[in-house]
């Protein structure tokens, strides 16, 4: 079970990294606030670009928020339409964040689809991804702000986002 | 699964034939467009009418009838964008 969840966890992370980074969260802060945030990271020797990431992460529903979503819904509906309605759940959650939604939508489509191959052909279970899910976001914002931010300004400049 | 395929191609059509872009011109635009929100939003409403009732033919063309006309007129409105 420790090694399925570390597996769920690498998926997440993978996930909302990638999806957050490709649809601009480290561009720009989406909504108010994020600045703040962005601003403070920078201050305690941090990214700025991270910092803006970080920052939409907490202010809006991102690709994080749909997988962690996704996942429990997957989980209590014990279905892949779970991870549909987490999807819609996340689109309004952003409308009313007045955030465009792609990110937060894309990732709980996405998750569902990981969780719905990972439980059919390796046993997987959809509450692995909860764990895994959480451990990822405690990974970014929890552990090290410094040290999250300037990796993900690296792994946004190493995908051609930010210059 | 069929179902969700067939919402999905209605949806996306008749966003089309509402003249509504067919994908996001980049990845700030708040412009509703055939392809985001409303495959998602039909995919969502097909799963909460699965979830509430049986989904049969009925059901899944009505939603993915609905839901184009939801996105193109009043979105916007429910969900008005407020500029940071």
């Amino acid at each position: 079970m420790i090694l399925q969840i570390i597996v769920a966890f690498i998926v997440c992370w993978l996930n909302f990294v990638i999806i957050d980074v490709f649809l601009g969260l480290p561009e720009r802060p989406g909504v108010r606030g994020v600045r703040q945030i962005a601003q403070s990271i920078k201050e305690y020797r941090g990214h700025i670009n991270g910092g803006y990431m970080m920052g939409n992460i907490v202010c809006s529903p991102d690709a994080s928020a749909g997988t962690l979503l996704a996942s429990a819904c997957y989980y209590a509906f014990s279905s892949p339409l779970g991870g549909l309605v987490a999807a819609l759940a996340v689109f309004f959650g952003n409308r009313i964040c007045s955030d465009p939604g792609y990110a937060g939508t894309t990732g709980a489509l996405t998750t569902t689809l990981w969780i719905y191959l990972f439980s059919s052909y390796l046993g997987f279970q959809p509450e692995y991804f909860i764990a895994g899910m959480v451990l990822a976001i405690f990974t970014i914002q929890a552990l090290h702000h410094r040290f999250s931010s300037k990796l993900l300004a690296r792994i946004a400049k190493k995908l051609g986002v930010i210059e | 699964m069929e179902m969700y395929v067939l919402g999905a191609l209605i949806s996306f059509i008749l966003g089309w034939i509402l003249r509504m872009p067919l994908f996001p011109r980049d990845k700030f635009s708040f412009e509703p467009t055939a392809l985001f929100p409303t495959v998602p939003l039909t995919l969502g409403f097909l799963a909460v009418a699965e979830l509430l009732l049986k989904l049969n033919l009925f059901v899944t063309f009505s939603i993915s009838l609905a839901v184009p006309l939801f996105v193109k007129y009043l979105l916007n409105n429910l969900c008005p964008v407020v500029e940071a």
